[in-house]
């Protein structure tokens, strides 16, 4: 199999993180456990000394590199924020090419000729904004596939109403033996060549989640069980088991168990078994103090991330709006109808409290995402099943598997 | 301080009291391609060295307290740039999480 994706720089101010990766890389390091895995890619003078010791660190075979003109780089403010891209107008010269039995091809960021050919293509389109159509120019292929986000899927089926809609709008368009939707927190959906069989596949919940490049495990581990004749189906779920061990472990080489097919709670203790996912997305509840700029812009960031993660989101801020006495009642109604809460406990907010010790009382599962020190009252809510995280990334998609009828483990996850 | 990632910083020779960023680069890492009889044997809060090889490309490993590889560490371009500066780095085993060495690369105090 031939890798084709980006080597970029990859940053995150919260919580601090630095590394080589990009899709490319990321990928051909997570099938090492697999022979025959080469890499084609773009480097410049700047990043090259780096990015091939990364190479020659991890094993990948970099079969194919051209020159790009300048440096590529991702920017995020946590593992859940929209990046920013340095080089975004980066260019290579040289043709990329590619030949090879199966081709996991993903969109980069610099522009530049490719040809590639494989009898089998996966294509995953990795572009953040500004996507319009599949750039399918350059690849020539017996059969492909179509791995995209469920954010790349409305944008190439804009008309659509649903991302089942959307998958088989992108099937039709792309002549494609199948199209996945990666549905985060929500598993996938899988739309095979009939073009009307849906399928969803759900995710193995992790006790912790580290969500960058989990999109690029999930293709790796996808084109790795479609080239050794698994089904779409099939090959999407060892998607799941190898994107549920990335966001795990954080460690990239996907063990050889998991590619085969077993499920990724088999082989990692801290996963569950695939969380088959109900029809209707899970409401939940965002307990959280919105008196200052910061307790606001963090219930934004989180009502924005929870509804990206296929949830609903009953935010008192939005759906009630702040006030008086009044708001009391209006507030727990829709605590009431919620699946789940994530409740974010930083400063101690008498409401969230309240909100939180309401929710047990209902058998509503509780997350908690809190920052600050140790603190007693964290007593009250763990010894009441609450599930507490440091871990902005993690508290987030435990409350969306928590919604899912996930069950949490009550303690406190650093 | 110029605060650039390049040019700018100051070697450890020339002391200075603000931390450079080379002071304060902190990395989490997997020790990648554990060496046998020797990774097995650390645990958390072990320490090992971190030592660049110089060559086409540059490797960074991870040395332990007897001198023997214990693995390697995927470094950043300015990881490399601070270790042939002469800064001194280190690399503590943090956890073990699903077989790997979880360790952080930080500079030597």
């Amino acid at each position: 199999m031939i890798v084709v994706g980006g080597t970029y720089e990859e940053r995150v101010t919260v919580p601090a993180h630095d590394d080589i990766a990009g899709s490319g890389l990321r990928a051909a390091a997570a099938l090492r456990s697999q022979t025959g895995v080469r890499l084609a890619t773009a480097l410049d003078a700047a990043s090259a000394p780096a990015a091939r010791s990364a190479f020659a660190t991890l094993s990948i075979d970099a079969a194919a590199i051209v020159e790009r003109d300048e440096p590529v780089g991702f920017r995020y403010f946590t593992p859940v924020s929209s990046p920013s891209i340095d080089g975004p107008s980066a260019r290579y010269g040289s043709v990329l090419a590619a030949d090879d039995d199966v081709a996991l091809v993903f969109g980069m960021v610099e522009t530049g000729g490719r040809e590639i050919r494989a009898r089998r293509v996966v294509l995953d389109p990795q572009r953040p904004r500004d996507l319009a159509a599949l750039n399918l120019h350059g690849i020539t292929a017996d059969e492909l596939t179509v791995v995209a986000n469920a954010r790349e899927a409305r944008a190439l089926a804009p008309a659509t109403d649903s991302l089942s809609a959307a998958a088989r709008q992108i099937l039709a368009n792309s002549g494609a033996a199948a199209a996945v939707v990666k549905d985060s927190a929500c598993g996938c959906l899988v739309v095979t060549a009939d073009g009307v069989t849906v399928t969803r596949v759900g995710p193995y919940p992790t006790r912790s989640v580290w969500p960058l490049g989990s999109g690029d495990i999930f293709a790796a581990g996808y084109a790795t069980a479609w080239a050794n004749g698994a089904d779409p189906v099939e090959a999407a779920r060892v998607g799941s088991g190898s994107a549920a061990w990335w966001c795990g472990t954080r460690v990239n080489q996907v063990p050889a168990a998991i590619l085969a097919g077993t499920p990724a709670n088999e082989v990692l203790d801290t996963a569950a078994a695939e969380l088959v996912p109900s029809d209707q997305p899970p409401l939940l509840y965002l307990a959280a103090p919105f008196f200052s700029l910061a307790e606001r812009w963090l219930v934004e960031t989180c009502r924005s991330v929870l509804i990206g993660l296929g949830a609903r989101v009953f935010s008192p801020l939005h759906d009630v709006g702040p006030g008086g006495d009044e708001v009391a009642r209006r507030d727990l109604d829709g605590l009431d109808r919620s699946d789940a809460v994530l409740a974010l406990l930083d400063g101690w907010d008498p409401g969230t409290l309240y909100e939180a010790g309401w929710a047990h009382h209902r058998g509503i599962p509780v997350v908690g995402f809190l920052q600050g020190p140790g603190h007693e009252g964290t007593k009250m809510l763990v010894g009441t099943g609450a599930e507490l995280h440091r871990d902005l990334s993690s508290a987030l998609y435990r409350s969306v598997w928590a919604g899912q009828g996930h069950p949490l483990t009550p303690g406190r996850v650093t | 301080m110029s605060g650039s990632d390049s040019g700018g910083l100051s070697g450890p020779a020339t002391g200075g009291s603000a931390a450079s960023p080379c002071e304060s680069l902190r990395l989490e890492r997997t020790l990648e391609a554990p060496v046998p009889g020797v990774a097995d044997l650390l645990t958390g809060d072990d320490l090992l060295q971190v030592v660049l090889r110089e060559g086409q490309p540059p490797l960074v490993v991870a040395v332990d307290q007897a001198g023997q590889d214990a693995g390697g560490i995927v470094p950043t371009g300015q990881l490399i740039d601070c270790l042939r500066r002469g800064f001194r780095f280190e690399a503590e085993v943090t956890s073990r999480n699903g077989g790997a060495i979880q360790i952080q690369v930080r500079a030597v105090p």
